[in-house]
């Protein structure tokens, strides 16, 4: 059936020269394989725990052009770095870009990022903006492993498709980070699981014989890994047999039940669940995914599941037992909250499944988005991080544009035990702000006590002798910088049950917004020049808020519409900052062209290429409302007022709509007094009668978030935000009580 | 080469409208009807095909694949599983099989793998073994591997069937679903020995032990090792209660109940059955044979 189709991509495959970068495989805590095709005819790495010392090496096996080097009997949890070589001698250091952490321990505890990539393979600029707004959103803390749901190389999964549209635009990440991938029906094109030959399986090294964990399938077009404490499934939706008596599905019941991951996380390409370019209740792919694979994974409790094919992004409810067609809510729906942390409060999720459909990685989207298991739907490119940390997995929708648009928590309590929720360690808390704790205890626990300790839990003092356990409180962190924050929640009938965080840090950084959209700013819409000061002052001009603009109808504040159009427009407005930026985001929307000005340095130009003279027009477009997002230099801002100013210009004299907003996020730090400050100190504790101490910060039991502060910003416009959404991933700083 | 396309466009124009009698159930067929529309190619129908007969349009299917050889009339063998399919949804098995010989006699392994398939579902079970046989001596993957011993098994050659799980499971890296397969024969074949090697091969690589531990109790009560029997259902009790309470599944509290159950604490196996029968149809009817299983202890 797919013999003609096969036969090209051998050929292709056959006469190929293009080259892939090295890419890691089938990574587990003791052992990794290194891929990458090069012109040589032999190949091996050379690999050390330190960049200038590559001790070890491993002679690579070579088939054609693609060289593959198994590194065995390596230390758990280890960074390692590599140089891939053709054999004749070790470089003295590795790239930069050329080393890996080995997995966890198998069954522990550590933290660690995933990042869901799903139909990305178009190769365009779309999949590189959802690539480049996850890489922007982690920062410094990039995933630990990365699923693929599939369709990673449009159109037809051919050996080039791969080298440029997922080998070549990923190849960065895939140096450092482990990819495993589920087989989308575009790499069926070429690709055939029955004798696992094609690009696809010539790319991958898969574990069919258990060796990355989990029982062994025999093949790699399905199989499981684990890492840490989830325990990972991968299944070939498009081309091995859905039945229930089928090899597939038979493994997979064995293979669950022998995982005893604390989380079980399955993903493969069409899912069963969707409303998006594809339809879950008409397409037998995803039906008998739905109907077959289902019920077995519900039954041994998977927490979650990914899928592709149908590009949009989707997220559940809490669901269980929808296994029906067509797909109906009434009585699957196990929490009808929004899963949030900040919202209605995290899913439970010894209760049932969350499903995600991640088909937005690229490929343009489309559908119909009322899917009734969906909590959420959005259609728009992105992808999705999620990250494990011991009883707890936090999923975020990464859109294109850096915009976390959904996120969800999911917990894992056990039962009779008490079990912290939030804070988990490892969250960066801006002293000053409302720090909200989140915690699961049996019924019978009626109240906690809550204890706060800043050097890693040697010394504790109380934030509330007794509180209700209704699950939440939100206190003000202290005014103390450490990296050592801890807390305890512990019955106080029962000190058996109780359960402390790792550490967090508290500092002096806040993430804040002076200008959000739709801001107030001063303007200047005359056909004259402003004079020569206009962006390091402001009083004297009209006053509107945003979005300014004319002829397109939206906006808030419509300016000057003059015949022909007066070619630059003039915006500013000032803010005061109590401390030094350490960093700054810009976010414009603009048409047709614009410049920005903090204290008259010129911080963002686009279209501006012909000058900024009042009566010269813009150099190019980028249509109605445009977006751009720029992360500017915090030495251009002073402590004390700072002028923020744009310029907007039209693109001729005849052009219908002028149109502006904008957004600046900043980060800023303050000194803080060190941990000896905040325990028995003039840090807002007191002794107490017992030799404990207790800190006398307020306590914000309303949740309102209370106090602001220490926000660096005294403008009124100033608004606080989740930091977590922004640059450093700070926790969520608001609770609001779960319905 | 203009002629030959004029006198086409009525032949595509006609099977174009008959192929989507149906509307496209799925967005992929809807993609391909565009772009068969603008190119006409036999790649794209044969593609279709392929679709029409995952939702089960036999018809449609037809239709491309007749297009296809109009088009380009060569690739006969390559299209016959894709014609066998066609007539094995229509229920017509004969024609389905007669669609293969072909591909089979010119070699295909994928026709020779779909005709012992057919086969093994028409009932005859030695031609599907004949080709059984064949197709794994060229590919081998764990679901031939399956027909083949299944077919075996049918056959009541459980000793031959046996052997061609443990050859097939040795080359496929010890696949559990082969193994499972291997240990029922086993135990039929009373070889408690080997039954316990070969769960033995499982267990390593299994992190939840309990269900293993289990089939390894009752291997040993049938060669008669009873206290061998106590101590692994006893290790299979301590298991599942450990993966119980950092996983409470329905599965899991099932696994918990067989494990009660083959340890005699009977009332507790029976409690916890009925509480997984009521909660998951799926796991019903093996809560429901734990619970007949445990009936006479009451």
């Amino acid at each position: 059936m797919r013999a003609a189709i096969l036969t090209v991509a051998l050929l292709l495959s056959a006469t190929a020269t293009a080259q892939r970068a090295p890419y890691l495989q089938r990574l587990t805590p003791t052992e990794v394989t290194i891929v990458w095709r090069d012109g040589n005819a032999a190949g091996e790495v050379c690999y050390g725990t330190a960049p200038n010392a590559l001790t070890e090496r491993v002679v690579a096996s070579t088939s054609g052009s693609q060289h593959e080097a198994r590194l065995t009997g390596l230390n758990v949890l280890t960074e390692y770095f590599y140089a891939a070589t053709d054999g004749s001698g070790c470089p003295a250091a590795a790239a930069a870009t050329d080393h890996f952490t080995t997995a966890p321990e198998v069954g522990s505890d550590t933290a660690f990022r995933v990042w869901v990539v799903g139909d990305s393979g178009t190769g365009g600029s779309r999949q590189a903006e959802v690539r480049d707004a996850m890489l922007g959103w982690v920062g410094a803390q990039p995933p630990d492993i990365y699923l693929h749901v599939g369709d990673m190389a449009y159109a037809d999964g051919t050996t080039n498709e791969f080298t440029d549209n997922f080998f070549g635009m990923y190849s960065d990440i895939l140096r450092s980070t482990n990819c495993w991938p589920a087989m989308g029906n575009h790499e069926g094109r070429t690709a055939d699981s029955g004798t696992e030959s094609g690009p696809y399986y010539d790319a991958y090294v898969l574990p069919r014989d258990g060796v990355a964990g989990g029982m062994p399938s025999g093949t790699e077009a399905y199989y499981s890994f684990d890492h840490a404490n989830v325990h990972f499934v991968v299944l070939d939706s498009h081309d091995s047999p859905r039945s229930v008596d089928g090899a597939m599905l038979q493994w997979l019941d064995a293979d669950l039940a022998a995982a005893d991951a604390t989380w079980i996380v399955a993903f493969w390409h069409h899912p069963p669940y969707t409303k998006g370019s594809h339809d879950s209740d008409n397409e037998s792919q995803l039906v008998q995914m739905r109907e077959n694979a289902l019920p077995i994974l519900e039954s041994y409790g998977a927490d979650l599941i990914f899928g592709g094919h149908s590009h949009i992004y989707e997220r559940s409810f809490l669901a269980r037992g929808a296994f029906d067609t067509p797909t109906t809510a009434a009585g699957y729906l196990v929490d009808t909250g929004d899963g949030r942390i900040d919202g209605d409060g995290p899913y439970d999720a010894n209760d049932g499944t969350v499903y995600v459909v991640a088909g937005h990685g690229g490929a343009g989207v489309s559908g119909s988005a009322d899917h009734p298991l969906m909590y959420f739907s959005e259609l728009d490119q992105g992808s999705v991080i999620f990250d494990v940390s011991g009883p707890t997995i936090t999923l975020r929708n990464i859109r294109r544009d850096g915009e976390v648009t959904d996120e969800l928590t999911l917990v894992k309590g056990v039962e009779d035990a008490l079990l912290l929720v939030s804070p988990l360690g490892g969250e960066t808390i801006a002293a000053g702000a409302p720090l909200p704790l989140r915690w699961l205890a049996p019924d019978d626990t009626a109240n906690v006590r809550v204890e706060l300790s800043l050097d890693g839990g040697d010394h504790w003092g109380e934030l509330e002798a007794s509180t209700p356990n209704d699950g939440e409180l939100v206190v003000t962190a202290p005014e103390v910088r450490t990296d050592e924050a801890r807390v305890r929640v512990t019955d106080t009938a029962d000190a058996t049950r109780t359960d402390e965080s790792g550490n967090f840090s508290l500092v002096g950084t806040r993430t804040f917004e002076p200008i959000a959209f739709g801001g107030r700013w001063e303007y200047h819409d005359g056909p004259t020049a402003p004079t020569a000061d206009w962006n390091t002052t402001t009083g004297g001009w009209p006053e509107g808020n945003a979005e300014l603009g004319y002829g397109d109808g939206d906006e808030v504040t419509e300016l000057l519409d003059a015949d022909p159009n007066v070619p630059t427009v003039y915006f500013r407005q000032s803010i005061a900052l109590d401390g030094e930026v350490t960093r700054a985001e810009l976010d414009v929307l603009y048409d047709d062209a614009i410049a920005v000005f903090v204290n008259g340095s010129q911080v963002l130009g686009i279209h501006v290429d012909d000058g900024l003279d009042h009566d010269t027009f813009s150099s190019g477009s980028d249509g109605d409302d445009a977006r751009a997002s720029r992360t500017i230099d915090g030495s251009v801002f002073t402590t004390g007022e700072n002028v923020i100013a744009a310029l907007v210009k039209q693109a001729s004299g005849s052009s219908s709509d002028l149109s502006f907003d904008l957004r600046l996020t900043l980060v800023v730090e303050r000194d803080l007094p060190g941990p000896d400050a905040g325990i028995g100190g003039d840090g807002g504790t007191a002794p107490r009668p017992d030799g404990s101490t207790r800190f006398d910060g307020s306590t914000d039991t309303d949740g309102d978030g209370g106090d602001d502060g220490g926000c660096g910003c005294t403008t009124l416009a100033a608004r606080e935000l989740p930091g977590a959404l922004l640059l450093f991933g700070l926790l969520v700083l608001a609770l609001r009580r779960r319905r | 080469m203009i002629r030959p396309l004029i006198v086409l466009v009525p032949v595509l124009v006609l099977g174009a409208s008959t192929a989507l009698a149906h509307d496209p159930p799925n967005h992929d067929i809807e993609e391909l009807t565009e772009r068969i529309a603008a190119h006409p190619s036999a790649p794209l129908l044969v593609e279709r095909a392929e679709l029409w007969l995952q939702e089960g349009f036999a018809d449609e299917a037809a239709s491309d694949l007749r297009m296809a050889a109009t088009l380009e009339p060569g690739d006969a063998i390559g299209r016959a599983v894709l014609w066998a399919e066609v007539w094995r949804q229509r229920g017509r098995l004969d024609e389905a099989e007669a669609e293969l010989d072909p591909a089979v006699a010119a070699g295909s392994v994928e026709a020779l793998a779909a005709r012992a398939r057919i086969r093994a579902d028409a009932g005859r079970l030695t031609d599907a073994l004949a080709d059984y046989e064949a197709a794994v001596a060229r590919l081998l993957t764990v679901d031939l591997a399956l027909g083949h011993g299944r077919t075996l098994e049918r056959l009541g050659r459980p000793a031959e069937a046996e052997a061609v799980y443990a050859v097939h499971a040795r080359r496929l890296g010890n696949a559990t679903v082969l193994v499972q397969a291997r240990i029922q024969v086993l135990r039929q074949l009373r070889r408690h020995d080997d039954a316990l090697r070969a769960i033995d091969t499982q267990v390593r690589h299994a992190r939840a032990k309990s269900t293993w531990l289990l089939l390894r109790g009752a291997v040993l009560a049938e060669a008669g090792r009873t206290e061998d029997a106590v101590r692994a259902y006893l290790a299979a009790l301590a298991d599942a209660e450990r993966v119980y309470r950092r996983r409470r599944s329905v599965a899991s509290r099932l696994i918990r109940a067989e494990a009660l159950a083959a340890v005699g604490r009977t009332a507790e196996a029976r409690a916890e059955a009925e509480r997984v029968r009521a909660a998951s149809p799926q796991l019903a009817a093996r809560a429901t044979a734990l619970l007949a299983a445990t009936e006479a202890s009451r």
